[in-house]
Protein backbone atom coordinates (compact mmCIF):
# COMPACT_ATOMS: atom_id res chain seq x y z
CA UNK A 1 0.00 0.00 0.00
CA UNK A 2 2.79 2.31 0.95
CA UNK A 3 4.47 3.10 -2.30
CA UNK A 4 6.77 5.61 -3.87
CA UNK A 5 3.56 7.27 -5.03
CA UNK A 6 2.56 8.16 -1.44
CA UNK A 7 5.96 9.74 -0.82
CA UNK A 8 5.52 11.67 -4.05
CA UNK A 9 2.11 12.93 -2.93
CA UNK A 10 3.60 14.01 0.42
CA UNK A 11 6.35 15.98 -1.35
CA UNK A 12 3.86 17.73 -3.64
CA UNK A 13 1.56 18.52 -0.70
CA UNK A 14 4.56 19.92 1.15
CA UNK A 15 5.34 22.22 -1.77
CA UNK A 16 1.67 23.27 -2.00
CA UNK A 17 1.62 24.05 1.74
CA UNK A 18 4.91 25.94 1.63
CA UNK A 19 3.62 28.06 -1.25
CA UNK A 20 1.39 30.02 1.18
CA UNK A 21 4.23 30.53 3.62
CA UNK A 22 6.64 31.59 0.88
CA UNK A 23 4.09 33.94 -0.69
CA UNK A 24 3.67 35.52 2.73
CA UNK A 25 7.42 36.20 2.88
CA UNK A 26 7.40 37.71 -0.62
CA UNK A 27 4.42 39.99 0.00
CA UNK A 28 5.68 40.93 3.46
CA UNK A 29 8.60 42.80 1.92
CA UNK A 30 6.15 45.51 1.00
CA UNK A 31 4.32 45.65 4.33
CA UNK A 32 5.49 47.77 7.23
CA UNK A 33 4.53 46.52 10.71
CA UNK A 34 3.04 49.91 11.55
CA UNK A 35 0.75 50.01 8.50
CA UNK A 36 -3.02 49.55 8.40
CA UNK A 37 -2.78 46.55 6.04
CA UNK A 38 -0.53 44.81 8.55
CA UNK A 39 -3.00 45.42 11.38
CA UNK A 40 -5.88 44.17 9.25
CA UNK A 41 -4.13 40.93 8.15
CA UNK A 42 -3.17 40.35 11.79
CA UNK A 43 -6.82 40.63 12.81
CA UNK A 44 -7.79 38.07 10.16
CA UNK A 45 -5.09 35.67 11.40
CA UNK A 46 -6.25 35.97 15.02
CA UNK A 47 -9.83 35.37 13.88
CA UNK A 48 -8.76 32.23 11.97
CA UNK A 49 -7.04 30.65 14.97
CA UNK A 50 -9.73 31.40 17.54
CA UNK A 51 -12.47 30.48 15.07
CA UNK A 52 -10.77 27.12 14.55
CA UNK A 53 -10.46 26.76 18.33
CA UNK A 54 -14.13 27.34 19.14
CA UNK A 55 -15.13 25.15 16.19
CA UNK A 56 -13.10 22.24 17.64
CA UNK A 57 -14.73 22.72 21.07
CA UNK A 58 -18.31 23.09 19.79
CA UNK A 59 -18.22 20.84 16.70
CA UNK A 60 -15.32 18.43 17.05
CA UNK A 61 -14.47 15.50 14.80
CA UNK A 62 -12.69 12.20 15.53
CA UNK A 63 -12.28 10.92 19.10
CA UNK A 64 -13.23 14.30 20.58
CA UNK A 65 -16.66 14.06 18.92
CA UNK A 66 -17.45 11.12 21.22
CA UNK A 67 -17.14 13.33 24.32
CA UNK A 68 -19.81 15.57 25.85
CA UNK A 69 -20.12 19.24 25.00
CA UNK A 70 -20.72 20.16 28.66
CA UNK A 71 -17.43 18.46 29.62
CA UNK A 72 -15.52 20.29 26.91
CA UNK A 73 -16.99 23.62 28.00
CA UNK A 74 -16.15 22.80 31.62
CA UNK A 75 -12.54 22.18 30.55
CA UNK A 76 -12.41 25.61 28.86
CA UNK A 77 -13.90 27.36 31.91
CA UNK A 78 -11.58 25.64 34.41
CA UNK A 79 -8.60 26.16 32.13
CA UNK A 80 -9.28 29.89 31.77
CA UNK A 81 -9.89 30.39 35.50
CA UNK A 82 -6.72 28.54 36.58
CA UNK A 83 -4.68 30.23 33.84
CA UNK A 84 -5.62 33.76 34.91
CA UNK A 85 -5.59 32.94 38.64
CA UNK A 86 -2.04 31.57 38.28
CA UNK A 87 -0.90 34.77 36.57
CA UNK A 88 -1.05 33.17 33.12
CA UNK A 89 0.68 29.86 33.71
CA UNK A 90 -0.17 28.15 30.40
CA UNK A 91 0.89 24.64 31.38
CA UNK A 92 -1.03 24.75 34.67
CA UNK A 93 -4.08 26.13 32.86
CA UNK A 94 -4.22 23.51 30.11
CA UNK A 95 -3.46 20.63 32.48
CA UNK A 96 -6.21 21.79 34.88
CA UNK A 97 -8.70 22.08 32.02
CA UNK A 98 -7.97 18.59 30.69
CA UNK A 99 -8.00 17.16 34.26
CA UNK A 100 -11.44 18.70 34.91
CA UNK A 101 -12.60 17.16 31.65
CA UNK A 102 -11.23 13.72 32.57
CA UNK A 103 -12.79 13.81 36.05
CA UNK A 104 -16.18 14.86 34.65
CA UNK A 105 -16.00 12.05 32.07
CA UNK A 106 -15.14 9.52 34.80
CA UNK A 107 -18.04 10.63 37.00
CA UNK A 108 -20.36 10.45 33.99
CA UNK A 109 -19.15 6.93 33.13
CA UNK A 110 -19.59 5.74 36.73
CA UNK A 111 -23.10 7.18 37.10
CA UNK B 1 21.00 32.43 27.79
CA UNK B 2 20.77 33.27 24.07
CA UNK B 3 17.47 34.03 22.37
CA UNK B 4 17.44 30.74 20.47
CA UNK B 5 17.65 28.90 23.80
CA UNK B 6 15.01 31.19 25.33
CA UNK B 7 12.68 30.33 22.46
CA UNK B 8 13.34 26.62 22.97
CA UNK B 9 12.73 26.99 26.69
CA UNK B 10 9.42 28.75 26.03
CA UNK B 11 8.44 25.76 23.85
CA UNK B 12 9.26 23.28 26.61
CA UNK B 13 6.04 23.91 28.53
CA UNK B 14 2.46 23.91 27.30
CA UNK B 15 3.51 24.08 23.61
CA UNK B 16 5.48 20.84 24.02
CA UNK B 17 2.49 19.19 25.71
CA UNK B 18 0.16 20.19 22.89
CA UNK B 19 2.71 18.99 20.29
CA UNK B 20 2.99 15.59 21.98
CA UNK B 21 -0.78 15.24 22.42
CA UNK B 22 -1.75 16.17 18.89
CA UNK B 23 1.06 14.33 17.09
CA UNK B 24 0.56 11.13 19.07
CA UNK B 25 -2.98 11.36 17.71
CA UNK B 26 -1.70 11.75 14.17
CA UNK B 27 0.73 8.83 14.52
CA UNK B 28 -2.06 6.59 15.79
CA UNK B 29 -4.30 7.76 12.95
CA UNK B 30 -1.64 6.97 10.35
CA UNK B 31 -1.11 3.51 11.82
CA UNK B 32 -4.84 2.79 11.80
CA UNK B 33 -4.95 3.76 8.14
CA UNK B 34 -2.04 1.60 7.01
CA UNK B 35 0.45 4.38 6.25
CA UNK B 36 4.06 3.51 7.15
CA UNK B 37 5.63 5.11 10.20
CA UNK B 38 8.39 6.62 8.06
CA UNK B 39 5.90 8.27 5.70
CA UNK B 40 3.91 9.65 8.66
CA UNK B 41 7.02 11.19 10.24
CA UNK B 42 8.16 12.46 6.85
CA UNK B 43 4.85 14.28 6.40
CA UNK B 44 5.50 16.12 9.68
CA UNK B 45 8.99 17.07 8.51
CA UNK B 46 7.95 18.18 5.04
CA UNK B 47 4.40 19.51 5.42
CA UNK B 48 4.42 20.62 9.09
CA UNK B 49 0.71 21.41 9.15
CA UNK B 50 -1.38 18.86 11.02
CA UNK B 51 -4.84 19.55 9.52
CA UNK B 52 -3.38 19.09 6.03
CA UNK B 53 -1.63 15.88 7.06
CA UNK B 54 -4.90 14.43 8.39
CA UNK B 55 -6.60 15.33 5.11
CA UNK B 56 -3.77 13.74 3.13
CA UNK B 57 -3.94 10.41 5.00
CA UNK B 58 -7.73 10.34 4.86
CA UNK B 59 -7.85 11.03 1.13
CA UNK B 60 -4.97 8.67 0.32
CA UNK B 61 -6.67 5.76 2.10
CA UNK B 62 -9.89 6.45 0.21
CA UNK B 63 -7.88 6.05 -2.96
CA UNK B 64 -8.15 9.68 -4.03
CA UNK B 65 -5.86 10.78 -6.82
CA UNK B 66 -3.17 13.41 -6.73
CA UNK B 67 -5.50 15.98 -8.31
CA UNK B 68 -8.01 15.57 -5.49
CA UNK B 69 -5.51 15.35 -2.61
CA UNK B 70 -3.21 18.26 -3.39
CA UNK B 71 -5.89 21.00 -3.69
CA UNK B 72 -7.60 19.72 -0.52
CA UNK B 73 -4.34 19.90 1.46
CA UNK B 74 -3.41 23.23 -0.08
CA UNK B 75 -6.78 24.62 0.88
CA UNK B 76 -6.31 23.79 4.57
CA UNK B 77 -2.96 25.61 4.50
CA UNK B 78 -4.31 28.96 3.27
CA UNK B 79 -4.13 30.31 6.84
CA UNK B 80 -0.34 30.41 6.51
CA UNK B 81 -0.52 33.36 4.12
CA UNK B 82 -1.81 35.88 6.70
CA UNK B 83 0.36 34.27 9.39
CA UNK B 84 3.58 34.54 7.41
CA UNK B 85 2.59 37.99 6.15
CA UNK B 86 2.33 39.29 9.71
CA UNK B 87 5.07 37.37 11.51
CA UNK B 88 7.94 37.76 9.02
CA UNK B 89 7.94 41.61 9.06
CA UNK B 90 8.22 41.55 12.86
CA UNK B 91 11.40 39.46 12.57
CA UNK B 92 13.08 41.49 9.81
CA UNK B 93 16.48 42.91 10.69
CA UNK B 94 19.42 43.95 8.44
CA UNK B 95 21.64 41.30 9.97
CA UNK B 96 19.54 38.45 8.51
CA UNK B 97 19.83 37.46 4.86
CA UNK B 98 16.81 36.95 2.64
CA UNK B 99 17.12 33.11 2.59
CA UNK B 100 16.75 33.10 6.38
CA UNK B 101 13.16 34.35 6.09
CA UNK B 102 12.26 31.77 3.47
CA UNK B 103 13.72 29.02 5.64
CA UNK B 104 11.95 30.32 8.75
CA UNK B 105 8.65 30.45 6.84
CA UNK B 106 8.56 26.65 6.63
CA UNK B 107 8.41 26.53 10.42
CA UNK B 108 5.41 28.86 10.68
CA UNK B 109 2.54 26.85 12.12
CA UNK B 110 -0.46 27.58 14.32
CA UNK B 111 1.58 27.03 17.47
CA UNK B 112 4.64 29.06 16.49
CA UNK B 113 2.54 31.93 15.14
CA UNK B 114 0.22 32.05 18.15
CA UNK B 115 3.10 31.77 20.62
CA UNK B 116 5.65 34.11 19.04
CA UNK B 117 3.56 36.90 17.44
CA UNK B 118 2.13 38.37 20.68
CA UNK B 119 5.57 38.05 22.36
CA UNK B 120 7.50 40.04 19.77
CA UNK B 121 7.05 43.31 21.67
CA UNK B 122 9.17 41.92 24.51
CA UNK B 123 12.01 40.71 22.25
CA UNK B 124 14.68 42.95 20.62
CA UNK B 125 14.03 43.14 16.85
CA UNK B 126 17.42 41.63 15.99
CA UNK B 127 16.73 38.59 18.21
CA UNK B 128 13.16 37.75 17.22
CA UNK B 129 14.21 35.38 14.44
CA UNK B 130 16.49 33.46 16.83
CA UNK B 131 13.70 33.20 19.40
CA UNK B 132 11.28 32.00 16.71
CA UNK B 133 13.75 29.41 15.38
CA UNK B 134 14.49 28.11 18.87
CA UNK B 135 10.81 27.82 19.62
CA UNK B 136 9.84 26.26 16.29
CA UNK B 137 12.65 23.74 15.88
CA UNK B 138 11.92 22.55 19.41
CA UNK B 139 8.21 22.04 18.62
CA UNK B 140 9.06 20.47 15.26
CA UNK B 141 11.47 17.91 16.76
CA UNK B 142 9.06 17.00 19.54
CA UNK B 143 6.34 16.54 16.93
CA UNK B 144 8.47 14.14 14.84
CA UNK B 145 9.24 11.95 17.83
CA UNK B 146 5.60 12.07 18.93
CA UNK B 147 4.31 10.88 15.55
CA UNK B 148 6.64 7.86 15.75
CA UNK B 149 5.57 7.24 19.37
CA UNK B 150 1.89 7.54 18.54
CA UNK B 151 2.39 5.11 15.68
CA UNK B 152 4.08 2.58 17.96
CA UNK B 153 1.50 3.01 20.74
CA UNK B 154 -1.55 2.94 18.45
CA UNK B 155 -4.13 0.52 19.74
CA UNK B 156 -2.81 0.83 23.28
CA UNK B 157 -4.41 4.26 23.71
CA UNK B 158 -8.10 4.05 24.70
CA UNK B 159 -10.53 6.15 22.70
CA UNK B 160 -11.41 8.28 25.75
CA UNK B 161 -7.75 9.14 26.32
CA UNK B 162 -7.40 10.07 22.64
CA UNK B 163 -10.31 12.48 23.12
CA UNK B 164 -8.69 14.05 26.19
CA UNK B 165 -5.37 14.42 24.32
CA UNK B 166 -7.11 16.19 21.46
CA UNK B 167 -8.63 18.64 23.94
CA UNK B 168 -5.17 20.10 24.59
CA UNK B 169 -5.27 21.67 21.13
CA UNK B 170 -8.20 24.12 21.53
CA UNK B 171 -7.38 24.73 25.22
CA UNK B 172 -3.82 25.83 24.47
CA UNK B 173 -4.89 28.34 21.82
CA UNK B 174 -7.79 29.62 23.90
CA UNK B 175 -5.59 30.39 26.92
CA UNK B 176 -2.49 31.48 25.03
CA UNK B 177 -4.33 34.00 22.87
CA UNK B 178 -6.73 35.42 25.45
CA UNK B 179 -3.80 35.85 27.81
CA UNK B 180 -1.12 37.17 25.48
CA UNK B 181 -3.01 39.40 23.05
CA UNK B 182 -3.39 42.77 24.76
CA UNK B 183 -4.15 45.31 22.02
CA UNK B 184 -7.79 46.17 21.34
CA UNK B 185 -7.88 45.24 17.64
CA UNK B 186 -6.42 41.81 18.42
CA UNK B 187 -8.87 41.19 21.26
CA UNK B 188 -11.83 42.18 19.10
CA UNK B 189 -10.53 39.86 16.34
CA UNK B 190 -10.34 36.97 18.85
CA UNK B 191 -13.88 37.64 20.06
CA UNK B 192 -15.40 37.99 16.59
CA UNK B 193 -13.37 35.07 15.29
CA UNK B 194 -14.54 32.84 18.14
CA UNK B 195 -18.16 33.58 17.21
CA UNK B 196 -17.65 33.45 13.44
CA UNK B 197 -15.71 30.16 13.35
CA UNK B 198 -18.50 27.77 14.35
CA UNK B 199 -21.20 29.77 12.52
CA UNK B 200 -19.25 29.86 9.29
CA UNK B 201 -18.44 26.17 9.62
CA UNK B 202 -22.19 25.42 9.78
CA UNK B 203 -22.76 27.39 6.59
CA UNK B 204 -19.91 25.79 4.66
CA UNK B 205 -17.35 23.37 6.14
CA UNK B 206 -14.82 24.13 3.38
CA UNK B 207 -14.76 27.84 2.64
CA UNK B 208 -16.70 28.93 5.72
CA UNK B 209 -13.68 28.95 8.00
CA UNK B 210 -11.69 31.39 5.86
CA UNK B 211 -14.64 33.52 4.82
CA UNK B 212 -15.83 33.79 8.43
CA UNK B 213 -12.38 34.80 9.63
CA UNK B 214 -12.09 37.36 6.86
CA UNK B 215 -15.41 38.92 7.91
CA UNK B 216 -14.60 38.72 11.64
CA UNK B 217 -11.06 40.08 11.25
CA UNK B 218 -12.23 42.92 9.01
CA UNK B 219 -15.04 43.82 11.45
CA UNK B 220 -12.56 43.86 14.36
CA UNK B 221 -10.13 46.00 12.40
CA UNK B 222 -12.90 48.39 11.33
CA UNK B 223 -14.38 48.70 14.83
CA UNK B 224 -10.95 49.37 16.31
CA UNK B 225 -10.32 52.14 13.76
CA UNK B 226 -13.76 53.59 14.38
CA UNK B 227 -13.27 53.57 18.17
CA UNK B 228 -9.90 55.21 17.68
CA UNK B 229 -11.37 58.14 15.78
CA UNK B 230 -14.53 58.44 17.90
CA UNK B 231 -13.34 57.27 21.31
Amino acid sequence: MDSARLWGVIVICAVATYLWRGLGVMFSERIRPDSAVFAWVGCVAYAIILGLTTRIVLMPSGALAETMLSHRLLACAVGLIVYFASRRNLLLGTLSGVSAFAIAAQIQAAA
Amino acid sequence: MGWFALGARYAMGAPAVVMVASHIGFGAFAQANGISSAAAVFSTVAIWALPGQFVLVEAWVLGAGMFAIVPAVMFTAARFLPMSLTLIPLMRHPRHGKPAYFAAAHLISNISWAAVTPRCDEIPVSERLSFFLGFSTCCWSIAMVSVAAGYALAGAIPRSVQGALLLFVPLTYLLMLTGEVRHRAGRLALLFGALAGPLAHLLDPHWGMLAGALVAGTAAFGLDRWLRSHG
